[in-house]
């Protein structure tokens, strides 16, 4: 460290003890007092308050720095603000929403029922009550008993706030951070007398939006919170002295009500009280707000974007920004589709909260990416494909190196693997790394002396039983075609490895039955064990090898041995499995088998 | 005839400490602070440690003798050799330039304040120094 002296002063220290030590340093070459080293002198203590001013002045100084700046800001209030600037609007608590019919049974015989905006419905998740409201009215017309289909109702607590405007307050503050801030609705009357009410719209850009527009526009507030803020007449109508601004808006619980299934109504509903209500979607999208890392990372990527989807990378970031459950999502022109879809822009996307996306779900999406995109190109959402991976593991371990039982090795293997899973996989455009896999479990377990590991493909297959199934289910990566051995060689059947296997079946009366390729194309059904096959069907379908396409033809399947699908084994060309496309590679859990033997050494 | 004092190099002492005065006095011609130079530094030094309390100072807690929060506690031998324990200790700790030779201390003002009386020499210098501190009780 360098020494401070008249001609060198550090100044760069920012602790208490640092800084009084360079100013007892810097005053040691004066001789007019020279008491500054010891604790009681009045010059120390005259250093104290030097250093504390200056320690002081140096952390706010340090704070104020780090606020500045979108990447280190720290307070919620500093992000908000450098979010405003680039006009980028962090995401509200969101309301989970469960989709319900609704069926009443009057004692009267109205033309239809009409359940009201705002009817509530209650349900229970864990030791906790949530309340369910409609968004909008809905009719119930009479057919046996008066049901209303796929009711969507949202979670949270109604709220009403209004505020008195005048010419120079145009902007209000909403007292919960909790708002959902999808659900607000802003009316505004003339005045204290005025009884009828304006809805007035949300603006999110000035595109169309003119000085007589009754619009209002949301913005970021302090702490977390959000602001409405009006026009000025240039764009938006501003408001006038004595006008009275009604906002009313849905308070969420965020994720907790996820997942409630059972819903009663808290009271009549349209005037009646026998309602029963069946969940057909349970409740799912409810979100907290927007953590701090996350704004960082959306806010400038959403000010590049500027509302409007043009790359591939637009439309990924606008729907990431406006759905919370999109965890992750490709995109690709028709024209890299099998078979090309010209002038369409394909999305596949992976939620938290669903396996598959539903309809309602994919149509939120599309109604508001379609405005965004260009006038010539039709977005439409994709289901992904998963391809999953079979793992099965054998592996030995030193008995003399630990007191663990191979139970317990057994559990830290596929502990390894289900963590593999969730860094490297389950996402669009990654490669399962068999190599990777390998040094994940022998890293896993230091008394793991070896092992071995074998993986193949997964793809399901639906059929309906005692119909005839055609599908093309396609791997999407080269089968290794090996050279399966006939019914006449059926001794040898444990060393075959063949492209194609299945799990179990019944067909044509045969139980025990699978899948199997011939080598040369063809997929047959068969029945096999280790020393014996007997085919049953040779020309069941075909498999085409560089493809990896599987063509299932016209099988009529009687029973499956377990469950209600069909797994189909499929062999890799490369060691290495690469996700194309639409494909996320995962591996579950149920498709894990671990062996482990002790020895000693 | 008036005898004159003529100062010499043999009797006039180095200044080797000089601290200024805590009210910040100025001299009445010159206009500069007013300083006190060795023993007196030195004395007004031992007198703000000795009237300090620990965690008094911001960053350094551990500087101060904790005298005043005797002065609620019964008079009592004990009590004595408590206070000379802590000026030992305050000293020891804090003022390197004074060598402790005695502490003395006697409730005054019929035990409502304490008198410490605290006899030193500065390093370097035999001379003995005495330094009375009175602590009193303000409510």
């Amino acid at each position: 460290m360098p020494t401070a002296s008249n001609s060198e002063f550090i100044v760069a220290n920012l602790e208490f003890d640092t800084i009084k030590s360079n100013l007892k340093t810097y005053l040691s070459s004066q001789s007019l007092f020279t008491d500054a080293n010891f604790d009681g002198s009045n010059m120390n203590v005259l250093l104290d308050v030097l250093s504390y001013n200056t320690y002081y002045n140096a952390m706010y100084l340090n704070h104020v720095a780090s606020e500045m700046f979108l990447d280190s800001a720290q307070q919620r209030d500093s992000v908000y603000a450098h979010a405003k600037q680039m006009n980028y609007l962090p995401t509200s608590y969101t309301s989970s929403v469960a989709y319900v019919d609704v069926t009443i049974t009057p004692d009267d015989s109205p033309h239809s029922v009409i359940i009201p905006r705002l009817t509530e419905f209650t349900t229970t998740v864990g030791d906790n009550t949530y309340i369910f409201s409609t968004n909008t009215s809905v009719t119930a017309y009479s057919n046996a008993s008066y049901v209303s289909s796929n009711v969507a109702i949202y979670e949270g607590t109604n709220i009403i706030e209004y505020y008195n405007a005048n010419s120079t307050a145009n902007t209000f503050y909403i007292h919960n951070f909790d708002v959902d801030t999808d659900s607000i609705t802003v009316q505004i009357r003339t005045s204290n007398t005025d009884s009828t009410n304006s809805e007035w719209t949300r603006a999110n850009t000035l595109f169309d939006v003119g000085s007589t527009s009754n619009v209002y526009f949301l913005q970021p507030g302090a702490n977390g919170s959000y602001e409405i803020v009006f026009g000025n007449d240039t764009f938006g109508r501003k408001l006038t002295d004595g006008n009275i601004v009604e906002a009313s808006y849905r308070v969420s619980n965020g994720i907790d009500p996820n997942g409630a299934n059972t819903f009663s109504s808290s009271g009549s509903v349209g005037g009646y009280s026998n309602v029963s209500i069946s969940t057909n979607i349970r409740a799912a999208g409810g979100t907290v707000y927007q953590g701090l890392d996350d704004i960082k990372f959306a806010a400038p990527r959403a000010l590049s974007v500027q509302e409007r989807a043009v790359t591939s990378n637009d439309y990924k970031t606008l729907v990431e920004n406006e759905f919370q459950d999109i965890t992750d999502m490709i995109v690709y022109g028709g024209e890299e589709a099998d078979p090309p879809r010209f002038g369409k822009v394909l999305m596949v996307a992976k939620s938290s909260q669903y396996d598959i996306i539903p309809s309602f779900r994919k149509q939120q999406i599309i109604d508001f990416i379609n405005p965004k995109s260009p006038m010539t190109v039709e977005p439409e959402m994709v289901d992904p494909t998963f391809l999953r991976i079979k793992v099965e593991c054998d592996a030995t371990y030193n008995m003399n190196d630990t007191t663990s039982s191979a139970g317990d090795v057994r559990s830290t293997i596929e502990g390894a693997i289900t963590t593999f899973n969730a860094t490297n996989l389950g996402k669009f455009n990654k490669t399962f790394r068999h190599s990777k896999l390998v040094e994940k479990i022998n890293e896993s377990d230091l008394t793991i002396l070896g092992h071995s590991i074998k993986t193949q493909m997964i793809k399901v297959a639906s059929p309906i039983m005692n119909e005839a199934y055609t599908d093309v289910i396609s791997f999407n990566q080269s089968l290794q075609a090996d050279n399966p051995v006939d019914q006449a060689q059926g001794s040898y059947v444990n060393q075959s490895t063949p492209a194609i296997e299945s799990e179990l079946f019944t067909y044509d009366s045969t139980s025990g039955a699978s899948f199997r390729d011939d080598g040369k194309g063809a997929l047959q059904i068969v029945v096999a064990n280790t020393s014996a096959i007997q085919i049953l069907d040779a020309d069941a379908g075909s498999v085409d090898y560089a493809t990896g396409n599987v063509s299932i033809t016209a099988v009529t399947i009687n029973a499956i041995a377990t469950g209600t699908s069909i797994k189909l084994y499929g062999q890799s060309n490369t060691i290495d499995v690469v996700g194309k496309l639409k494909d996320i590679i995962e591996i579950q859990p149920e498709d894990v088998t671990v062996i482990v033997t002790g020895t000693r050494e | 005839m008036s005898k004159t004092t003529i100062k010499t190099e043999r009797n006039i002492r180095p200044v080797i400490y000089r601290d200024f005065f805590t009210d910040f006095s100025m001299h009445a011609a010159t206009g500069e602070l007013n300083s006190k130079t060795n023993e007196e530094a030195v004395k007004q030094s031992i007198r703000n440690l000795l009237l300090t309390d620990r965690y008094e100072r911001p960053f350094q807690p551990y500087i101060g003798s904790g005298l005043k929060g005797m002065l609620f506690e019964q008079y009592t031998p004990a009590t004595e050799l408590m206070i000379t324990n802590s000026v030992t200790e305050v000293l020891a700790n804090h003022e390197p330039r004074a060598s402790l030779i005695n502490v003395v201390s006697s409730p005054a003002q019929g035990g409502t304040s304490v008198t410490v009386t605290v006899v030193f020499s500065i390093i370097n210098n035999p001379d003995p120094v005495q330094l009375s501190v009175i602590l009193e009780r303000m409510r």
